[in-house]
């Protein structure tokens, strides 16, 4: 069994060949914004421009052609609706032509399959971190439900915001990531309610302190504070939910320095932490999929609407049949 | 005296002592140690702070002995509410759940905003509902701060006792009662993110 995976969320257009044992191919291309954020409209037509290119050289790498394929896999939730556009129509158009099966698939679900597949662990808490997203996700009843969540703005888009208005170009973490390794430490609040975590107050005042404090000292405090609220909720989940497997997913999970305190945060608990490598992190046509196979193994049916794509899909929406 | 520990929890490990319970901040090695400490000391101070107030208005473990990063207060012998729920008879499970909502508008009368309100977090001895773990508390008297305190436990119900969630919710809406806040709860609710909006 043969699938194509189709990612295009957000600014990622990615396509992956995966068959049950292996994952073939993982191509990606990524629409970079000139000035500010994401352009919904500029990153669907990078996407649309990319697409045939993308889905040519995932299957050539994988050693393939279309023919090969037996089923065809796309993100239709949740993300940005245009650039969900462009993948869904490209996933349909494939299906049809090729008169295989169309699967839709859960982003968010899709980062944890592929961290359950790559790294081995059975049944984890995940910490989710990605530009859009900030939940943390655990398995339980059928459903993959959300335990924590962001309360305003994920976590990757709090801290491109942080980067735009220190004037660091799209995507800013890897940037503030390194200017962070020189830094010291200032006073941020800390704002954890709960499970949930909160980012706009910390957002307000690193913006009045670019004006008082250097830039280092503000990457360094804030990776610090941020990613102690998100290490410190996780591990409240660990405890509530009773399991003792931490896995890291989402864009963000590329930083170092959040990957060395989910570590050590487990290993004061007696809890495993995994990550799968940044190729599989970051948004990617691979955990599609992944995703795809499992859901067309266990046999989940489609109603017509499952197919049009979902901006707002929740995670604890999709009924799990393959667990 | 040997001490027994009897938990571990997200921030702190809890032993026992006889009739008495200490709860010990740990150190986390994870956040560098201006942060550590400081997020200690001032959890510890809140929590003090919250259940000796709490102890006039509802069932708190009281506060025995304090210093910076350890609390020593009463041993409720008893269990959380979380493992024992699904078990309860319905009329147990009616009576605790009025009492839940009682206590969080007792709470929240007095300006009292709990901040982590999940069933891990209550205990039950007998027919006795204790509220524990005051840390992430706060004094508010803002309807925003008592709708999110409401939204949590809700969260919490969905997510950790999604079979018997709704029917808990029922009566913990109706004994709290606080209109204003509930009110609030939707606005809350319906903010992007936590719900499907078309």
């Amino acid at each position: 069994m043969i699938c194509l995976g189709i990612e295009s969320t957000a600014h990622t257009f990615g396509v992956s060949v995966a068959t049950r044992e292996k994952i073939l191919s993982n191509v990606m291309d990524s629409y970079k914004p000139k000035k500010g954020g994401i352009h919904p409209r500029e990153a669907s037509e990078h996407h649309a421009r990319v697409c045939t290119d993308v889905i040519n050289e995932s299957l050539s790498k994988a050693g393939l052609s279309h023919k090969d394929l037996d089923l065809i896999a796309f993100s239709n939730a949740p993300g940005i609706g245009h650039t969900l556009g462009v993948g869904a129509v490209v996933a349909r158009t494939l299906s049809k032509t090729l008169n295989k099966p169309l699967i839709p698939v859960n982003h968010c679900i899709a980062h944890v399959e592929i961290g359950r597949k790559i790294t081995g662990c059975i049944d984890p808490v995940t910490l989710y971190v990605s530009g859009a997203n900030t939940q943390i996700i655990a398995y339980q009843g059928g459903y993959y439900r959300v335990f924590a969540e962001t309360l305003d703005m994920g976590a990757g888009n709090f801290i491109d915001s942080f980067a735009r208005y220190s004037g660091i170009p799209f995507p800013g973490g890897p940037v503030i990531e390194k200017l962070a390794e020189k830094g010291g430490y200032v006073e941020l609040p800390y704002s954890v309610k709960g499970m949930d975590v909160s980012f706009t107050g910390i957002l307000t005042n690193l913006r009045n302190k670019l004006r008082t404090h250097e830039l280092k000292d503000l990457c360094y405090s804030m990776q610090e504070h941020v990613f102690a609220m998100l290490v410190e909720v996780s591990e409240r989940a660990l405890a509530h939910c009773q399991k003792n497997e931490l896995l890291l997913a989402g864009g963000v999970a590329s930083n170092k320095r959040l990957r060395e305190m989910c570590k050590v945060m487990c290993k004061e608990r007696g809890a495993e932490f995994f990550v799968p490598k940044k190729e599989y992190c970051v948004d990617n046509g691979a955990m599609i999929a992944v995703l795809g196979l499992l859901m067309h193994d266990a046999g989940v049916k489609f109603k017509k609407s499952d197919y049009l794509i979902s901006q707002r899909q929740r995670t604890d929406e999709v009924m799990v049949l393959w667990r | 005296m040997a001490l027994e520990l009897i938990a571990h929890g997200a921030e702190s490990k809890l032993y026992r002592d006889g009739s008495k319970l200490i709860k010990h901040r740990i150190k986390k090695s994870y956040r560098i140690k201006r942060l550590d400490e400081r997020l200690r000391k001032y959890r510890n101070k809140r929590e003090v702070k919250a259940l000796r107030k709490a102890y006039n208005l509802i069932k708190v473990p009281k506060v025995l002995e304090v210093n910076d990063y350890k609390i020593i207060m009463d041993f409720i012998d008893g269990e959380v509410l979380r493992d024992v729920i699904s078990d309860l008879s319905n009329e147990e499970f009616n009576s605790v759940c009025k009492k839940i909502g009682l206590y969080v508008k007792a709470l929240h009368s007095k300006g009292l905003i709990h901040g982590d309100l999940t069933t891990s977090n209550m205990m039950l001895r007998g027919s006795e509902l204790f509220f524990i773990d005051f840390g992430l508390s706060e004094v508010s008297s803002k309807v925003e701060a008592k709708a999110v305190d409401l939204h949590v436990l809700k969260e919490a119900l969905n997510s950790k006792h999604y079979d018997i969630a709704e029917r808990a919710w029922r009566i913990i809406r109706n004994a709290y009662g606080i209109i204003e806040v509930l009110k609030r709860l939707k606005v809350v609710e319906s903010r992007g993110r936590k719900k499907l909006k078309i």
